[in-house]
């Protein structure tokens, strides 16, 4: 059997009230109050105490959940809602780089219609970019002619 | 120390690794943990049932707003603890004007149907107490409240008034002490 000062016994007074305690110490606790006028007098006084505690709102968990999961989608969705006009942006520009390049084709003859024609890779400027005449065929040499009368 | 009987069940810690994950779930385990004891704290500071709802529920959305700057080996519940004194005090600056007897609004709790003769009896007897209770200095009351109501270690009490651990025993004792004079008990 374990003797129990009152500072020690004190010290489980309140977890007694809470049901806290285990049933050893508590059948402990019990017996020490029994022959304490001093400890039953706290005990008493903790007790009314604790009848003086608040009841928690019983919707209250169900509003915190409520205002967290709110809190947590505003924060997503804000997330989102800042990319969007960067997004906007660039589907805007992608889409007028493509409708340029679809209806505002080059107005090119019909020799230059060829996107994969050859040109004379040099230094000199008078004949950079001149057409490679070796790989012409007759008909478009003679249409080239044509052009440079 | 008191001894506590605890059932098996999830760490804190494990369920905040839960909620980093994504899992709404464990989100709603911590806060059915903590919501009383946060209200408890609350209700401690605030006297005022409405403020400290609002107080608990920021509370919380403060925990997990800051979540990520949780370090995992810390202690939730004494974050928990801390972010609740924080909000209660942010609340009571702004309404320190507006404080009025709350106590009207409150329902006294009762645990189960067995305890109300014995709860409606220290009840009726109680109404005194409580009128002596408002009485003590700030720190005595939340001390003997925040002990009884909500079972915190002197450790804990201390982190929420703002002292250290042998002065919030001391305030806990000092305060009890004069109850049991005043009360003649």
């Amino acid at each position: 059997m374990i003797i129990w000062e009152c500072i020690e016994a004190k010290g489980y007074l309140s977890a007694g009230v809470r049901g806290e305690l285990s049933e050893p110490i508590k059948a402990e606790l019990d017996r020490h109050v029994l022959d304490c006028s001093d400890c039953r007098g706290e005990l008493e006084l903790i007790e009314k105490l604790f009848v003086l505690r608040p009841a928690t709102p019983l919707q209250l968990p169900l509003e915190i959940k409520k205002a967290v999961r709110l809190e947590f989608f505003e924060a997503e969705t804000s997330y989102w809602r800042k990319l969007l006009p960067a997004a906007a942006v660039t589907t805007l520009l992608v889409s007028a780089s493509l409708l340029d390049k679809v209806l505002f084709l080059p107005d090119i003859s019909l020799l230059e219609q060829d996107f994969f024609v050859n040109v004379w890779p040099s230094e000199d400027y008078d004949l950079a970019g001149s057409l490679v005449l070796d790989d012409f065929s007759e008909e478009s040499l003679n249409l080239l002619f044509e052009e440079i009368k | 120390m008191a001894e506590v009987n605890i059932p098996k069940r999830k760490s804190d810690e494990v369920l905040v690794r839960m909620v980093y994950s994504g899992k709404l779930a464990a989100m709603d385990t911590l806060i059915d943990r903590y919501y009383s004891l946060c209200f408890g704290i609350c209700m401690a500071v605030l006297k005022d049932y409405d403020d400290a709802s609002d107080a608990c529920q920021n509370c919380f959305v403060n925990v997990f707003k800051n979540i990520g700057k949780f370090r995992g080996d810390g202690n939730f519940r004494s974050w928990v603890l801390t972010i609740a004194r924080n909000e209660s005090f942010s609340v009571l600056r702004q309404s320190k004007n507006r404080r009025e007897n709350v106590y009207e609004k409150m329902e006294p709790a009762l645990r189960s149907r067995e305890d109300v003769p014995r709860e409606v009896f220290l009840r009726i007897e109680s109404s005194q107490v409580r009128e002596v209770v408002e009485t003590l200095p700030d720190k005595q009351r939340l001390a003997i409240k925040l002990r009884i109501d909500e079972g915190l270690s002197f450790k804990e009490i201390g982190q929420i008034i703002g002292s250290s651990e042998g002065a919030s025993r001391v305030n806990y004792h000092h305060g009890i002490g004069k109850l049991k004079e005043l009360l003649g008990a």
